[in-house]
C-alpha cells in the first residue's frame, strides 16, 4: 500500500497529488476531453493505436 | 466511458494516471510493476473528468476536484452573442474588433464572471474553404474545434477570461508574416467608441469593408431556402473533405505498419483494378498449377 501523503507515482507513473491536481486545473493547461471536437477525442482515446478498445 | 489503472493501491484516486485500455494497463503491470499489484476500473467516468496527456493516458480530474477549484464556474457553451449579452452577429472585421474590446471591457468591470466556449482568434490558420469568409485575408471567427497544437494557445484566452483578467490575444506569433502585418493594420485603427446597432454598418470602415459588409447584408436577404440550400452544399463539401481526411490517416496508418484485419480489406479494396488483376492472375494461375501437379498423383 501506499502511504496517505506520499508522493503518487511509483517509478514510471505520472501520477498527481491532490495538490498538484488543483495547481492542473488552476494554472497549467487543464483542458478535459470533453472539450476537443470528436474526432480529436478519438485520436487520444486510441484510434490509431494498438491498445485501442471499443468499450 | 471505464477507466483502468494498475496499481498496488486499491482505489483510484483524483490525479491518478489512468487508461481507457485494460490492454494497456495490463502491459503497464507487468512492465514497470513487474507484475505486482492488481489492475482495477472504476466505471462511469466522463469524458470532461479526463486531462489527455497521450493518447491512451490521462489523468483522472473529478467534478468534485473540479468544482472546488474553478469555484463552480459554469461553462457556458455556444456563440458568443450570450456570452456578450448583445444581439450582435459580428461578421466584419471591424464589428469584431468591437465585439472583442466590447468582451474585454464587460469582464474588467466584472459582469462576465466565468466564460468559456468560442472565441474570436485572427489568423489564416482558422479560414475554411469556400465560407462567406474565403474572401478575407485574415479573419476573426468563432473557433469552434480544436487541435491539440492550438489547445494550449486557446487555453492561456481560457485562463484569462476565468480568471477575470480580460481577454489577451497571444496566437499573433504563429501566423506568417503577411497576415501579421495586416492584423497590425487592424489594431492601428481607432477603437470604435460607443454607438452600434446590430444589423447596421458601423462607421469607420474602409471601402473594402464597406463592400464586404454590403455582400454580408445582401446575404442576409437571400431567401431562406436558398441559403439552406446553400450551407446543405458547405455541410457536404465539409464531410466530403473529413472523409478525404480520415482516408489519408488510415491510409498513414497502414504505410507506418499498424495494420488492423480490417485495414489489410481496405487497402485492398484501395487498389488499382491493375494491381487487383495481376494479384488474381497469380493467385489463379498458382491453384492451376497445383491442381495440375497433384494430378500426377492419381
Amino acid at each position: 500500500m501506499i502511504p496517505e501523503n506520499a508522493p503518487y507515482a511509483p517509478t514510471g507513473d505520472r501520477s498527481r497529488t491532490p495538490e498538484a491536481m488543483r495547481r492542473l486545473i488552476k494554472e497549467e493547461e487543464f483542458m478535459p476531453i470533453s472539450d476537443y471536437p470528436r474526432d480529436v477525442q478519438l485520436d487520444w482515446l486510441g484510434r490509431y493505436t494498438d491498445y485501442y478498445v471499443l468499450d | 466511458m471505464t477507466i483502468y489503472r494498475a496499481t498496488e493501491g486499491d482505489e483510484i484516486r483524483a490525479g491518478d494516471y489512468v487508461t481507457n485500455s485494460y490492454e494497456y494497463a495490463k502491459l503497464h503491470l507487468e512492465a514497470v510493476l513487474r507484475g505486482e499489484g492488481k489492475i482495477i476500473k472504476k466505471e462511469g467516468v466522463g469524458l470532461d473528468e479526463l486531462h489527455a496527456v497521450n493518447p491512451n493516458e490521462f489523468f483522472y480530474v473529478p467534478k468534485w476536484i473540479q468544482e472546488e477549484v474553478l469555484g463552480g464556474i459554469v461553462p457556458i457553451k455556444g456563440d458568443i452573442v450570450p456570452a456578450f449579452g448583445l444581439r450582435m452577429k459580428p461578421t466584419t472585421h471591424h464589428q469584431k474588433q468591437i465585439a472583442i474590446n466590447m468582451f474585454r471591457e464587460r469582464v474588467e468591470a466584472g459582469e462576465i464572471k466565468g466564460w468559456r466556449g468560442e472565441l474570436y482568434l485572427a489568423g489564416s490558420f482558422l479560414e475554411e474553404e469556400d465560407t462567406e469568409y474565403s474572401d478575407v485575408d485574415i479573419v476573426m471567427q468563432t473557433v469552434d474545434y480544436f487541435s491539440p497544437d492550438m489547445a494550449s494557445d486557446l487555453f492561456n484566452i481560457q485562463k484569462d477570461i476565468l480568471q477575470n483578467r480580460g481577454v489577451f490575444i497571444d496566437v499573433l506569433h504563429k501566423f506568417p508574416e503577411e497576415p501579421y502585418e495586416l492584423l497590425l493594420k487592424v489594431e492601428k485603427k481607432p477603437e470604435a467608441t460607443a454607438t452600434f446597432v446590430a444589423g447596421e454598418i458601423p462607421p469607420e470602415l474602409t471601402p473594402a469593408e464597406v463592400i464586404k459588409a454590403k455582400k454580408q447584408k445582401a446575404l442576409a436577404e437571400i431567401p431562406i431556402e436558398e441559403r439552406q440550400r446553400i450551407e446543405a452544399e458547405r455541410k457536404h463539401r465539409e464531410l466530403k473533405r473529413r472523409e478525404s481526411e480520415e482516408r489519408e490517416k488510415r491510409h498513414k496508418a497502414i504505410v507506418e505498419g499498424k495494420k488492423k484485419p480490417a485495414e489489410y480489406l481496405d487497402s485492398y479494396i484501395g487498389q488499382t483494378n491493375l494491381n487487383k488483376f495481376v494479384k488474381l492472375v497469380i493467385f489463379v494461375g498458382a491453384g492451376v498449377f497445383t491442381l495440375n501437379f497433384l494430378d500426377r498423383f492419381r
